[in-house]
């Protein structure tokens, strides 16, 4: 969320207009790949994303039991048998772990889709027919802007009924006023650009140059504004798990096996409880953000040369 | 200028009538019926009906919300569903808490935040830099319970130096150390996420500054580095950080929704919680009203704000 506005909200310069000289689509996404590949954390993130990715696709395989099972040790200290112990009811903790990671992608890229699409649209509308239409949709921002996000996000999960499905749901409702600036910002100022007038002239069909002529020249802030997004979505659910409006027991997130540690004697005792959690969450977030850095580095138009 | 700030309030209106619409009808969506969370087991059916018709239930959604609206216009929140006092009451209770640990995370925040950015950004691909850049991603990225969470367990639990949470020592005197004593992990645990950011901006905002042409001029001309980033360039890398300012606010209070909770900290985070668990819609409808309204105050003032600080910014 706070990452995300960083340059990108302010300058939402078009990012390879066509008159840069660059060539071929080709050569602009292999320069973009080098530079990202050039940002030593940004690789270092991608590296860990994709181990995470792997672990939430091939969970039923490498998780070393069932993560619902409950095996007659409770609380149990992590041994050969159970590489991170057991929980209070006598779950697999590493199995949980694992399986947990999918519940965090889901969330991450699911809400993060729904909120582009929205907010593309929404902000192509805005920008493109501008006049009272852009004022109407830029105050629906605003009052979408004005509410404190958890605040309201954990409100509408505890009226809709606290599951996956709904908290994808609430998260891709509410995230798009960002996506929505920063789509509006572009396309106010492509629309000006004379190959968008020849369209016009052409008499292309309005959604054609909005979709196929000016969408395509904001993609790059859109995509790191996506990927800061889906960092701060995994927080929020990881958030609304803990404080019990998320996730329910007993599917496994890394919020919701957190939530115990609330208690004192979980919190000094038994750490296994709680700190591999919490450095899953800590991994999987600061991976994003890192990509998410490098993307906006190797975008940057005012470093192209 | 003037012309600038009434036209930025007038935009404010509307904004302001949709936040009090929105706030209002999510939480009358709500399914479960609020009369069964405090009439008796054995009520029959004719007596809840009698407590929803008090309550004034009955009506039509669009005459509850310009009744509470009316009412809202007077400084009346309506009465809690679970305690039955007046809701600005309980949440005035709250405001002053809240306030004092955003307050004190803000303040710890930028103290730190600020000239770790600068020195960050004059010395940028240095080990110092790569150091800082490091920890403020970790700030951004670390969930605020889990590092609250991990602070108990290692300040309150293992060391035993500060408190694991309130807002004072039960039985104690209540001093205003005391209350300090409480303070520090909550705000710190607040600071971490906004101070992360503002690093981060400090530090491309400098960047940008101090490539610019003016400041070669300024060492030129022989100007000592020191006075080149600290006059010439911070004041202007100063400019863009106020918008900052302004979107930290809704950050704070979402932050603090979480970390009250956690550390049992008496304010309007740990009453949202509370409220939601018991149903309590016109008090959470109150607290939400009073968040948007902060934060589309706080947007109002960094606007202005910004406009006085930037001359190059035209008012028309």
């Amino acid at each position: 969320m706070s990452l995300a506005n960083l340059k990108t909200e302010q300058e939402p310069v078009l990012q390879h207009p066509p008159d840069l000289g660059l060539g071929e689509e080709e050569s602009y996404l292999k320069m973009i790949t080098k530079r990202f590949f050039k940002h030593r954390l940004a690789v270092v993130g991608l590296v860990i994303f994709i181990v995470i990715t792997l672990m939430a696709i091939l969970a039923p395989w490498i998780s070393p039991r069932d993560p619902y099972e409950i095996t007659g040790d409770f609380a149990a200290e992590p041994s050969a048998e159970y590489w991170l112990g057991t929980d209070q009811v006598g779950r697999d903790i590493a199995s949980r772990l694992i399986y947990a990671s999918r519940v965090s992608l889901a969330v991450g890229i699911g809400a993060v889709a729904i909120y582009v699409v929205i907010g593309t649209v929404l902000g192509a509308i805005a920008g493109y027919f501008g006049k009272w239409v852009d004022m109407c949709i830029m105050r629906l921002t605003d009052v979408f802007m004005s509410f404190p996000y958890l605040m309201v996000i954990l409100v509408l999960v505890s009226i809709m009924g606290p599951s996956l499905y709904n908290i994808i749901i609430v998260l891709g409702l509410l995230g798009w006023p960002g996506i929505a600036r920063i789509v509006r910002g572009s396309v106010l100022s492509i629309k000006e650009m004379d190959y968008v007038k020849a369209g016009i002239t052409l008499g292309y069909s309005t959604p054609k140059i909005v979709f196929q002529h000016i969408l395509p020249n904001c993609l790059a802030p859109i995509l790191v504004n996506a990927t800061f997004g889906i960092a701060s979505a995994i927080i929020m659910e990881a958030s609304l798990s803990f404080l019990g409006m998320g996730v329910q027991p007993p599917t496994a997130s890394w919020g919701n096996m957190l939530t115990e540690a609330q208690s004192l004697t979980v919190l000094s005792t038994q750490l296994w409880l709680w700190i591999p959690p919490g450095l899953m969450i800590l991994l999987a977030v600061l991976s994003i953000n890192f990509m998410g850095d490098g993307l906006r580095d190797a975008m940057d138009p005012k470093s192209l040369k | 200028m003037f012309p600038y700030i009434v036209r930025r309030l007038l935009i404010a209106i509307p904004v302001l009538f949709g936040v009090t619409v929105f706030s209002f009808f999510i939480v009358n969506l709500a399914p479960g019926n609020p009369v069964e969370m405090f009439i008796s087991p054995d009520a029959t059916q004719a007596d809840i009906e009698l407590k929803k018709e008090a309550l004034g239930l009955n009506d039509p959604i669009y005459v509850q919300y310009w009744r509470w609206l009316q009412n809202l216009l007077q400084g009346d929140f309506g009465y809690s569903f679970s305690t039955y006092a007046p809701v600005g009451e309980m949440v005035a209770s709250r405001v002053l808490p809240t306030l004092l640990l955003m307050g004190s995370a803000l303040l710890l925040a930028y103290i730190f935040a600020i000239p770790i950015g600068v020195i960050s950004a004059t010395r940028q691909y240095s080990w110092i830099d790569y150091l800082t850049t490091g920890f403020s991603f970790m700030g951004i990225s670390i969930p605020n319970f889990f590092l609250g969470l991990g602070l108990i367990y290692l300040f309150a639990v293992q060391w035993q130096i500060l408190p694991s949470g309130g807002m004072n020592t039960l039985g104690g005197d209540g001093g205003f150390g005391d209350t300090i004593m409480h303070l520090l992990l909550p705000a710190f645990v607040l600071a971490t996420g906004i101070a992360g950011s503002m690093v981060r901006y400090v530090r491309s905002s400098m960047l940008e500054i101090l490539g610019q042409d003016y400041l070669r001029t300024a060492r030129s001309k022989g100007l000592r580095e020191f006075l080149v980033v600290n006059k010439h360039a911070f004041r202007n890398a100063l400019i863009p950080i106020i918008t900052v300012v302004g979107m930290d606010i809704p950050l704070l209070i979402g932050g603090a929704v979480v970390t009250e909770q956690i550390f049992q900290w008496p304010g309007l985070g740990q009453l949202t919680i509370q409220s939601i668990l018991s149903r309590d819609y016109p008090t959470l409808m109150a607290i939400n009203f009073i968040a948007a309204i902060t934060v589309l105050l706080s947007n109002l003032l960094a606007d202005i704000l910004y406009s006085v600080a930037d001359p190059r910014i035209k008012y028309n």
